[in-house]
């Protein structure tokens, strides 16, 4: 059934002629016709495939059996899969059912995906995944300590509506503004017809006749991007994390949020690649932070496959870092910091992007305005790259390293030190000659760049946490 | 910096990866890098002549495009000049390390116990001047991955047989 919404979905640009009139009125009997066999060849082929996709677990593996002209056999064992989700979206929860997702280690194209179970059936199943697999996984190595507790599970946190829009408000609003940008950019020629309609003035000519009239429709859209992105961030913040739940099972931990789409997610402590933390002045005001976690996964995490866990209070971190790292959670570190030379390195962008605006406002509206802006955007990007260096260090103890990086925001990101896969030491021409490098750190779920640490440092660091590696007996993904 | 040495062993007694002495690549493989940059010399500044000549291309839009190419050129020139006596790699009892770069200098350090599995790959080009090309596969994300090219067939076997022999040792 799923099935056949998408498949619509994907073969909806067959229906784009009809959006031209003349096509409408000469062709419009062959595009019914077209329309409905597709549709009728949509269904069976739907059909088929429903009927052939079957699963079944076997010993300590899990089968399925898909396709329609070809079958596919796909074969998983338990000790082989990484993850468990299990989605609703919309339709879905129509439809009162769930989708499935099992996630390996592979190279990506292993992962399963059972677009309708439902939800009795599709936690049961989960059970018998992740019990089994936690049994293979003990039996198989001992020495990890991984001793089989009893799984009880309680609700850590649950993000009430009061919090979640107090996450909204502190949310990042670039990315919003981004969004709006973006879209109203494409509708601009929309709106222009629209306004021309209405107050029948030529908003072309407006732009050269009257400064004052431009000035005016400027700030009029400038003023409604920045309402326009405010709202579009808050509530899809809103949306994205609404009703967020975390539940402790045993050492791993349950996530559940979304309104439209119920994300249910797993956070298994042995997958855990990074913890990251995420505060900016808004948040600190409302004492809520941001919680990322990646887990180890055969494709670079964007920031969207990161498990986040927003609004949470440093309670909950103290014991979410507790039962991911067995630390407790303010660590100690020995911290190395960036050289204020990084700072020459980001002006370098950022003057280049404002000597560019200037620029193009100087040809546009001359010098004053030019030479007005071009001044406060550097101001402004001067003080965001201090901030960065100022805020760009690593930190390292004996089990954990923290790199520490944002501008405005704080970012703070935790890695064992066990976990790191491998290091690397980044120089470029500059900092060949002024004895400064980059260093690099590579996890099973991407990497992490220190940037402008002094070369001794950098150096000492990677030997420390190759020694550090290269000495741990613990398992890493 | 006291404080953290105390804490843990010192620093400095530390095996400094800096200080091993790497291998250099096959020297066949600057041939193969320089018949590669003067192919795309050659390839772009024919298309651009045949360009100018044929449709004659305006002025302004002619000596901009020649000298992007010319800068272009030159710094994969320096690059591969400059950089490939620095193409080197080092093998240790528990890790491997390889560097390279003129521009950017790279160091990277991957520990043996990390390595998923190795292959060796070889191109046409590689096959004519008989080189061959070491991919070391790490878990989850291809972005630790690490590729080592330009290497003689005794070179390769080897860096395999003791990645191989090193991932054993380990997993008893």
């Amino acid at each position: 059934m799923m099935d056949l919404v998408k498949r619509i979905r994907q073969n909806v640009y067959a229906f784009l002629p009809l959006l031209s009139s003349n096509i409408r009125n000469n062709y419009l009997d062959y595009v019914i016709i077209g329309f409905v066999a597709l549709l009728l060849l949509q269904l069976l082929y739907s059909y088929k495939s429903y009927l052939n996709f079957k699963f079944h677990i076997e010993g300590q593996r899990f089968f399925l059996r898909q396709g329609v002209f070809k079958f596919t056999d796909t074969d998983i064992p338990f000790d082989r899969i990484q993850n468990i989700n299990i989605n609703q979206n919309l339709i879905q929860q129509l439809l009162n059912v769930v989708g499935f997702e099992i996630e390996t280690a592979g190279q990506g194209s292993a992962e399963i995906k059972i677009k309708a179970l439902s939800r009795e059936n599709a936690n049961a199943l989960k059970q018998i995944l992740l019990e089994n697999k936690a049994q293979s996984v003990a039996s198989k190595d001992e020495e990890t300590e991984r001793s089989p507790t009893p799984q009880t599970s309680t609700v850590l946190f649950r993000l009430n509506l009061g919090r979640l829009l107090k996450v909204g408000l502190s949310a990042n609003y670039l990315k919003g503004f981004g969004l709006v940008f973006v879209f109203i950019m494409t509708l601009f020629q929309y709106i222009e017809d629209i306004f021309s309609n209405f107050f029948e003035i030529d908003l072309e000519k407006a732009y050269f006749s009257n400064f004052s009239a431009t000035f005016g429709v400027i700030l009029f859209f400038i003023v409604l991007i920045i309402i326009a992105s405010f709202f579009v961030t808050v509530i899809s913040t809103i949306v994205r994390y609404f009703e967020l739940k975390i539940t402790q099972v045993g050492d791993d931990f349950e996530v559940e949020y979304g309104l439209f789409k119920r994300i249910n997610q797993v956070i298994k402590k042995s997958k855990t690649q990074v913890f990251e933390i995420e505060q900016n002045p808004i948040k600190d005001l409302f004492n809520i932070k941001n919680v990322y976690i990646s887990q180890a996964s055969s494709q670079e995490l964007t920031d969207k496959k990161k498990i986040g866990l927003a609004g949470v209070t440093n309670n909950e971190i103290e014991i979410l870092f507790h039962s991911l790292f067995n630390l407790s959670y303010p660590q100690e570190f020995e911290r190395f910091y960036s050289s204020i030379r990084y700072m020459f390195r980001l002006m370098i962008r950022y003057v280049l992007l404002s000597v560019a605006i200037g620029l193009g406002l100087l040809l546009w509206q001359g010098i004053a305005v030019g030479l007005l802006v071009f001044v406060v955007i550097t101001a402004l990007f001067s003080f965001i790259s201090y901030k960065t260096v100022k805020k760009s260090h690593v930190g390292l103890n004996e089990n954990v390293i923290e790199i520490h990086s944002g501008s405005i925001h704080t970012n703070k990101k935790y890695i064992s030190t066990h976990k790191i896969q491998s290091v690397a030491i980044k120089r470029n021409w500059y900092q060949q000659r002024n004895q400064h490098a980059d260093l690099v750190i590579y996890t099973a779920s991407g990497s992490e760049r220190v940037n402008y640490l002094k070369l001794e440092e950098a150096l000492n660091i990677a030997n420390y946490l190759n020694y550090k590696v290269e000495s741990s007996v613990l398992s890493w993904i | 910096m006291l404080e953290f040495q105390n804490k843990t062993l010192d620093i400095n007694n530390l095996p400094r990866f800096e200080q091993v002495e790497g291998h250099p690549v096959d020297r066949a493989y600057l041939k193969v890098l320089r018949i590669l940059y003067l192919f795309w010399i050659v390839l772009m500044f024919s298309i651009l002549m045949t360009l100018e000549i044929l449709i004659e291309l305006p002025q302004p839009a002619f000596y901009p495009i020649l000298g992007v190419l010319i800068i272009l050129f030159s710094f994969s020139i320096l690059e591969v000049e400059k950089g490939f006596p620095r193409k080197k790699f080092g093998i240790r009892e528990k890790d491997i390390i390889f560097q390279s770069g003129y521009f950017v200098f790279t160091q990277t350090i991957l520990p043996y116990k990390r390595i998923q599995h190795v292959e060796i790959k070889q191109g046409p080009l590689f096959k004519a001047f008989s080189l061959f090309t070491l991919k070391i596969y790490t878990a989850g994300s291809s972005a630790g991955d690490l590729s080592i090219a330009g290497l003689n067939k005794n070179d390769a076997d080897k860096l395999k047989a003791q990645i191989l022999k090193a991932a054993d040792i380990d997993n008893k």
